[in-house]
């Protein structure tokens, strides 16, 4: 398996911090392998599913409570009876968020996801980090979100699709739909949603778990490619006979080791960049 | 705090807004009563004689015009229709330290780890909780009992921060009742709480500190809460945070300020450390009355 050193490096790294991890027994079967063996050895690892996590009945995270704060593990509440709470660092950093607030130096920026995949503090941190006021909105109240985006000039908004088109046709309905220069698009990933037509940058995120992105797209991008994605820097993507499986490459509370998130897929390159195209999901 | 202090924060208040090269917000509202104000600041003028300030007087500003602090300092943007259902009003808030006096003793110990709130601005609370106490926190929805009822059972909080009807409606659908046994404190803010439903909360968190705190949204902290006196005696009463509020008690109908202990009025604060958007005389529309004027703390009134 062709890994690159880098990769192996960060390999390396994440697989001796989850060996007997003095906070999580999860990945206890893993075995100890040293860095020159990653190529030929690290598909052997067994792979989990979400499945695998839903059904740990110890502690998930990797690090001390005091250093994590916790998501929920679903995206929808008629889930509920099979919800976890899935441990995020405090710092963990939200890369593309991070890129869209410095990039288009957004003067407000509005959340209006489900509050209770508990993603708010996560979006407060990196506004916070980026300058960037911020405003949260729960999507059932979507007229305030209108009010709230005139008054303070908002720029930017994270939403779900359906948030997204209900806004803007809220804002549409009094000429500051333009307003909005970035629209942030959260989906589950697995799902396919109709994306909104909007204006603006519009960007598509992928979350395998609230507030756990793994990729994202574009508009552009799905009419080219549908059933692919830009991955995350944060994993290393590995296409095993066609089945897509993820591994943190960066210190994460809860660290996937060999998550399989899919079947048919493949790497595809495109203007020089890596994307990832799967065309079943593994949920 | 003593009250001449407290009076003497607030009009320091007042100066500091007058000369804000951020904001002309109260420079504007108080223009035609400009030798009332000078007078306030000199001496010569009572301080009851100055202007309030209302809903009707945010609500017909602009936001970035009642801006007391440059515009990318604020971290939060709070948008409430309160419970009055009439219009909307945007507050800017920047993250405060919370009032020095009242430090939320309640929440030292270190048997005190997790905390729920049913706040919009948990985002805010969550940096605050983890600051101060390193205590991690969750946010229940009050719309979605289902939901929140599952993260309480799986989350187990020590502490629950609401309004009492989203802490009561969620207690029908918490199953196992040892988890509401093990709730050490339960602060109830955002609206007054009967005295029925004070017992149902009794009754449910049997192991609990029961309390009671004031804030507002336009206030952007908590404004009133429990000296450790009331907390001891079990009493239903707050007091005025002295570092961080002045509170008046008018009468609506005449607008003259009530000083006797058992007559109703509406509150009206000074907010003392409100960099983004401070409140001068701000009528809250709620409704109080001066329990006793004097306390064992040495905080004097409670309401």
């Amino acid at each position: 398996m062709k890994i690159s050193d880098t990769v192996k490096e960060q390999l390396a790294s994440v697989l001796e911090h989850i060996n007997d991890n003095e906070y999580c027994n999860l990945y206890k079967y893993v075995p100890s392998i040293k860095k020159e063996e990653i190529g030929t050895v690290f598909n052997t690892i067994p792979a989990i599913t979400k499945e695998v996590l839903r059904s740990h009945s110890g502690n998930l995270s990797h690090y001390p409570e005091s250093k994590v704060r916790y998501l929920s593990s679903e995206f929808d509440p008629e889930y509920a009876n099979r919800l976890f709470l899935f441990p995020q660092l405090l710092d963990a950093p939200w890369m593309l968020l991070n890129e869209l607030l410095k990039k288009r130096d957004a003067v407000v920026a509005i959340l209006s996801i489900p509050l209770f995949w508990q993603v708010g503090p996560f979006f407060y941190n990196t506004c916070k980090k980026n300058g960037v006021p911020m405003s949260v909105i729960s999507p059932r109240n979507l007229p305030l979100a209108r009010q709230v985006i005139k008054e303070v000039e908002a720029q930017a908004v994270t939403g779900t699709p359906e948030a997204a088109d209900s806004l803007y046709g809220l804002l549409s309905e009094e000429n500051i739909g333009n307003q909005i220069h970035t629209w942030h698009l959260i989906v589950p990933f697995g799902e396919n949603p109709e994306i909104p037509i909007l204006p603006g940058n519009v960007l598509i995120e992928y979350h395998v778990f609230p507030g756990v992105p793994i990729g994202h797209t574009s508009p552009e991008l799905l009419r080219e490619n549908p059933y692919s994605f830009i991955p995350s820097p944060e994993y290393f993507f590995e296409i095993d006979n066609g089945t897509c499986f993820i591994t943190s490459l960066e210190s994460h509370a809860l660290p996937f080791i060999r998550l399989e998130i899919g079947r048919n897929a493949e790497k595809i390159t495109r203007e020089g960049k890596e994307i990832v195209s799967i065309k079943e999901y593994v949920s | 705090m003593s009250p001449e202090k407290q009076k003497k924060a607030a009009i320091d208040v007042l100066k500091k807004v007058l000369v804000s090269e951020h904001s002309g917000f109260y420079r504007e509202k108080y223009s035609a009563h400009i030798d009332t104000v000078d007078a306030i600041i000199k001496g010569s003028e009572e301080w009851e004689a100055l202007p309030f300030l209302t809903r009707d007087d945010i609500q017909n500003s602009l936001y970035s015009d009642r801006l007391y602090i440059p515009f990318n300092d604020v971290r939060l943007v709070r948008a409430t229709s309160g419970t009055s259902g009439l219009g909307i009003l945007t507050i800017p808030r920047v993250r405060l330290h919370p009032a020095p006096l009242f430090d939320k003793q309640y929440l030292q110990p270190d048997s005190i780890k997790r905390a729920v709130t049913f706040s919009g601005a948990h985002c805010v609370y969550a940096d605050n909780f983890r600051k101060r106490f390193n205590l991690d926190s969750i946010y229940l929805d009050p719309g979605d009992v289902n939901i929140s009822s599952r993260l309480f059972s799986i989350y187990k909080p020590d502490i629950l921060f609401g309004f009492p009807y989203a802490v009561a409606s969620l207690l029908p659908h918490i199953n196992d009742k040892e988890l509401l046994k093990s709730v050490k404190v339960v602060s109830l803010f955002g609206e007054w709480c009967s005295e029925l439903q004070w017992k149902n909360f009794e009754k449910h968190f049997p192991n609990a500190l029961i309390i009671s705190e004031y804030a507002s949204v336009e206030s952007q902290s908590t404004l009133c809460g429990p000296c450790s006196e009331i907390i001891k005696n079990k009493e239903r009463f707050v007091h005025p945070f002295p570092d961080s509020v002045y509170a008046e008690l008018i009468d609506p109908a005449t607008n003259s300020v009530i000083t006797e202990e058992g007559v109703s009025g509406e509150l009206v604060v000074t907010v003392l450390r409100n960099p983004a958007f401070p409140l001068i005389r701000y009528k809250t529309g709620d409704s109080a009355r001066i329990i006793r004027s004097s306390c064992s703390c040495g905080i004097g009134t409670s309401v």
